[in-house]
């Protein structure tokens, strides 16, 4: 999330699309209530669903799944064409005035319908998905247009490329109604266009997992940013993120393609075969509109090699010599990756026993950290098999799950025959500890991180379940000891400061490790002495730090040598904004530098410091300074000095991108194409002149999916959750209330369907994909309507995802798993599956 | 506390229409809460464990009848939280059964057989109160009829049946909960406890084992020290100190097929 959740209260419109918060952050709701009943904000929820939220809703519009961009490119059509956009926020904040590469083409060029310039029949060269500029060859110096009518400049591309996405466009490829379509137009974009209104976006699953779920995000940002919504109260792109710490696992880096704090992982290229190669590659060169006057592009993630040194130094501080020392040897200690590694990659990589190149070795062990891919992984059925192919697997959960006792039943889910006698992976199941059984941090979707004490013990007797913390610690101290003679490359492993430096830092194990995260010197008189926060951070290996989004969670002072200060266990429950736009900044600790709202550097006027919306001011500029209790401003200087800098600091010209440089695979605006298996057999943006579907996204070779317009499998199925239950239900199909309240699966489907396939509330139903099939019961609903799309009627059905074959509870919370229907294919950038758009068929049981 | 969700709702609902002709007699549920003191004996705040808003929560622990060790028997949301202001979901306000459940009680049967410590409730004329077996046997061919005094016997076929007016001694770890480290080796067809040394000891070989069979060193010139016999999935629901020994733990191990639901 740009904002956090009490922000919610801010906003002046409020649009639900892609969640449903009601039902899947039922508590953060209140927030959204209290905008309504206090601000009179409109609650706008655009669902395929008539869900729990669209209940509470001002307006409601039903919206085909996996159509998300057609809908949001209809809006941003709205905003250019009748003008209703915030210009000066445009003109001041975003690289709408930046000059495009003159090769550039949008999607509506009638050379390349549906494409962007570069298209070369299978990829894309995207050179020109550039600026000009004014200094070449050096490339730094941004061509600006002073008029936004420029027609080289990124405000006309945009409007060029959405100029198609007018409501009867929506209508065709959406199903909504033009009239429901323009009343949300009308509310969202009129009701937040103004300097002193905020409208905030909340989104979830329901729009990052498409194979256009990156590009969802993308359109979202840009409507944002026309309308000023980006770094205000009551604004933001927020995602409403799903588990508790989910935030705070991905901060952290346990994903393929990243090391800790957002940097990426290394490749296996020759640009990162170095620690200065490494930073070459990854350091991006400043860019600057208006280079050598005010305001100063600040390029923040110019600072990268500062962060990754002190995350090496904290990982193997003594390999590179006398400290301080840059840590060029560390850096080789690195993995660098060959290939696309995310979760559905990895699963066909384990199913595939013939690894070719750039794979060498098979999959043969397998950690599973409190997770549960045989129920909530993608194409289940394949996944579970894949399963098989393991020589052992360490699951560390608090209750059985489908995935530790997955050896005992069949792929599809039935108990096996011969009891698991003829299945030979051998498993562990260490016993971890529940939420509230163990100390430590969680960072909710708002970046906030929360102190945890510790409310009793993990249960068991003379080797008892224990905090996942003691289980790796201990695991690891056993790795160690197995390579204290010698293996393969045992440098890595015999110099990891393991779990971390506990001589020097004191505290509990978990309190250390935090000291780790946040950072400190390790050299020098103040060796061991906390880091103020990441701004201290050295790229010479004077300096240790685990996470510098975290610098900063562990420290009080006002210089060298700072005390160590839990801040994340802070709970002073004082609003500390005058202004009351719930900023709490006493209570836990927000990363970065316990800012609330990021990029807040964008809620004044630009060059005066003076806030955007009076009644709602984020930080303003008063008497030569920060007005007090503001929230803490977003690397922002004075903004009337000659030093003031552009207000998205993260970015290299520090400026919102409307349009993307070379960002995301399909190219540098969201176009609309179809999910992999649609009832369409032609895009109708483009008349079927254009690709179809995604023409970038991977698909994977020996995976199942329906071909366009299947009549086999005609209908439309989503995915979700409900508030009783979580996730792959490895927690609460343990729990006696919450599987009586849902105790088992269903499909959601129209009285429309139902009375066409003679289908009764309550009847047994067989769904089925071209993956697989579940029986369960049928919900016949108001909820879901049939769709017309392109003039033809589009029927959809949606199921929860919650259930498998365990549960220790009598009667078992067992049933069939939805996930089992879905695709292995995934978004063109993230490989995130597409759960929540595909094709299935459903028929009365026998 | 451990009044159950069906009582709460049975009387509220009689007592709404009862009141209504001042008729109902409201001593059981005094007797309930006079049997029913607060569960628990320290409290700890914590983090709800479920969704990414945060919520704040009072988890309150102590011990419990027949188990040794502390049990959370009890969560409400903090008040002081500045996001949830003391408000829980449904989720969330049943977290404490992670930890302990109520046993269930099941609904009296005719010519049933019973075992001591079962526990049913009247098949008719259930006014809140419930029967615990204290001598085993096979249920009568009506039901009898029901004493409403806490400690009063009644015969029932060969079954002794004894009054309960509180849920007391009906609450246990959830039974669940797995609480020693199991080991299944290939082609077994059962679980095996063992110890943490041993799990250990054993985990540790099999990764050197398959880290030194399946290192990478280099591709071409470039060192790469990449292990691809090892994958990890998995970690969002814990804390942010385990997240980042993950990392730290795989990555010197050089296992790039490093993944958590993130996607999933």
């Amino acid at each position: 999330m740009t904002n956090h959740w009490v922000d919610m209260k801010n906003a002046d419109a409020i649009l639900i699309m892609g969640s449903n918060a009601a039902e899947n952050h039922p508590v953060a709701f209140k927030w959204i209530m209290e905008a309504k009943t206090n601000r009179g904000a409109k609650i706008i929820s655009v669902d395929p669903r008539y869900t729990r939220s669209s209940s509470k809703a001002d307006i409601y519009a039903p919206m085909r799944s996996g159509t998300d961009i057609a809908f949001l490119g209809g809006i941003i059509n709205y905003a250019l064409t009748y003008g209703k956009y915030n210009a000066q926020y445009v003109r001041d904040c975003t690289n709408a005035l930046c000059k495009v590469n003159a090769g550039f083409q949008t999607c509506r060029d009638v050379g390349h319908p549906g494409y962007f310039s570069g298209w070369g029949g299978t990829s894309y060269t995207t050179t020109t998905w550039d600026y000009q500029f004014d200094n070449a060859p050096t490339n730094t110096d941004i061509s600006m247009a002073t008029d936004l009518n420029d027609a080289a400049c990124v405000f006309q591309k945009l409007k060029e490329q959405y100029s198609i996405y007018t409501p009867a466009m929506v209508e065709k490829i959406c199903g909504t109604p033009q009239n429901k379509f323009l009343e949300i137009c009308q509310a969202y974009v009129d009701g937040t266009m103004a300097d002193n209104k905020s409208g905030t976006i909340l989104y979830a699953m329901g729009w990052t997992q498409h194979t256009v779920g990156s590009q969802n995000i993308r359109a979202a940002a840009i409507l944002q940013l026309l309308l000023g919504n980006v770094g205000v109260a009551g604004g933001g792109i927020n995602a409403l993120r799903g588990w508790h710490n989910v935030q705070g696992s991905t901060d952290h880096a346990i994903l393929y393609h990243l090391i800790t704090g957002y940097n990426p992982s290394p490749t296996n290229t020759a640009s990162m075969q170095d620690l200065a190669s490494y930073h070459t590659a990854n350091t991006p060169a400043t860019l600057d509109p208006d280079l050598g006057n005010p305001p100063v592009s600040l390029n923040w993630w110019s600072n990268r090699p500062r962060y990754v040194n002190s995350m090496l130094k904290a990982w193997w501080p003594n390999v590179d010599g006398a400290n301080p020392a840059v840590p060029t040897n560390a850096y080789q200690y690195l993995p660098k990756r060959h290939k696309d590694l995310s979760h559905i990659s990895l699963f066909e990589d384990m199913l595939d026993r013939t690894p070719d190149s750039p794979r060498t070795y098979n999959i043969d062990g397998l950690f599973v950290w409190g997770s549960n891919p045989a129920v909530m992984g993608p194409d289940t059925i394949r996944e579970r098999t894949a399963l098989n192919s393991l020589s052992w697997m360490v699951v560390c959960d608090i209750f059985h799950t489908e995935t530790s006792d997955f050896w005992k039943y069949n792929p599809d889910g039935t108990l096996r025959s011969d009891g698991g006698s003829g299945q030979n992976t051998t498993v562990y199941l260490l016993p971890g500890a529940a939420f509230f059984e163990k100390s430590g941090s969680v960072t909710n979707s708002g970046r906030l991180a929360q102190w945890k004490d510790l409310g009793c013990a993990p249960p068991g007797g003379s080797d008892p379940a224990k905090d996942e913390l003691d289980i790796l610690n201990d695991l690891g101290a056993a790795i160690k000891l197995a390579y204290a003679g010698g293996g393969t490359v045992p440098a890595p492993v015999q110099n990891l400061n393991w779990p971390c430096d506990t001589v020097n830092l004191t505290g509990t194990l978990t309190e250390k490790v935090a000291k780790e995260i946040h950072g400190y010197f390790i050299s020098g008189p103040n060796a061991y002495t906390p880091v103020g926060n990441f701004v201290g951070l050295a790229t010479d290996g004077s300096t240790a730090c685990g996470n510098w989004l975290f610098s900063g969670t562990y420290a009080s002072g006002t210089g060298v040598p700072y005390t160590w200060t839990n801040k994340m266990a802070s709970r002073t429950a004082t609003e500390t904004h005058p202004a009351n736009i719930g900023i709490y900044a006493n209570w836990g600790y927000a990363w970065p530098l316990n800012r609330r709202i990021i990029y807040n550097g964008a809620s004044y006027y630009q060059g005066t410091g003076q806030p955007l919306a009076p009644d709602k001011w984020v930080i303003k500029w008063e008497s030569g300074a920060w007005a007090a209790g503001g929230d803490v401003p977003d690397g922002m200087v004075d903004p009337t000095g000659t030093g003031r800098r552009y207000p998205f600091i993260m970015k290299t010209a520090g400026l919102a991108n409307l349009m993307g440089i070379k960002a995301l695979a399909e190219g540098p605006f969201p176009e609309h194409y179809e999910p992999k298996e649609t009832p369409l057999t032609a895009n109708p943006l483009t008349s079927g002149a254009g690709p179809l579907s995604n023409p970038v996204a991977y698909s994977y070779p020996g995976a199942a999916y329906a071909p366009p317009g299947s009549a086999t499998y005609p209908i439309v199925c989503t995915t979700y959750r409900l508030t009783e239950h979580w996730h792959g239900g490895g927690l609460t199909r343990n729990l006696p209330t919450q599987a009586e309240l849902m105790p088992e699966p269903f499909v959601e489907i129209s009285e429309e369907l139902a009375a066409i396939k003679g289908i009764s509330n309550g009847a047994n139903v067989i769904v089925s994909s071209a993956r697989g099939s579940v029986t369960v019961k049928a919900c016949v609903t108001k909820r879901f309507k049939p769709f017309v799309i392109d003039g033809a009627t589009v029927h959809q059905v949606g199921m929860p995802w919650h259930w498998g074959y365990i549960s220790s509870l009598t009667p078992p919370c067992t049933g069939a798993s939805a996930s089992v229907l879905t695709p292995h294919i995934g978004d063109a950038n993230t490989r995130i599956p597409e759960y929540k758009a595909f094709m299935v068929d459903i028929a009365l049981a026998p | 506390m451990a009044i159950t969700r069906r009582d709460f709702l049975k009387y509220t609902a009689v007592t709404g229409a009862a009141l209504m002709f001042g008729v109902f007699d409201l001593k059981p549920i005094k007797a309930y809460a006079d049997a029913n003191p607060p569960v628990w004996t320290s409290e700890a705040i914590s983090v709800c464990g479920y969704c990414s808003v945060g919520c704040s929560m009072i988890i309150g622990s102590g011990t419990i009848a027949g188990y040794s060790g502390n049990y959370v028997t009890y969560v409400q949301g903090n008040p002081d939280s500045p996001i949830n202001k003391g408000a829980l979901c449904s989720k969330g306000h049943a977290s404490a059964q992670l930890s302990t459940v109520v046993v269930a009680y099941s609904t009296w049967k005719a010519n049933t057989a019973y075992r001591v410590g079962q526990c049913v409730l009247p098949a008719t004329n259930y006014i809140g109160w419930k029967y615990e077996c204290t001598t085993a046997g096979t249920s009568g061919a009506t039901e009898p009829i029901w004493p409403t005094t806490d400690g009063t016997p009644i015969t029932d076929g060969t079954v002794t049946w004894t009054c309960r007016v509180s849920d007391a001694g009906a609450r246990i770890p959830n039974p669940g909960r797995l609480t020693q480290p199991l080991k299944r080796a290939g082609g077994a067809t059962a679980w095996t406890p063992i110890t943490w040394a041993q799990a250990n000891s054993e985990i540790a070989a099999l990764v050197k084992a398959t880290r030194d069979a399946t290192f990478v060193t280099t591709d071409g010139t470039i060192t790469v020290n990449r292990c691809e016999g090892i994958a990890s999935i998995g970690g969002a629901a814990f804390n942010n100190e385990s997240c980042y020994l993950i990392t730290k733990l795989m990555r010197a191990l050089g296992v790039v097929y490093l993944e958590h639901q993130a996607r999933v």
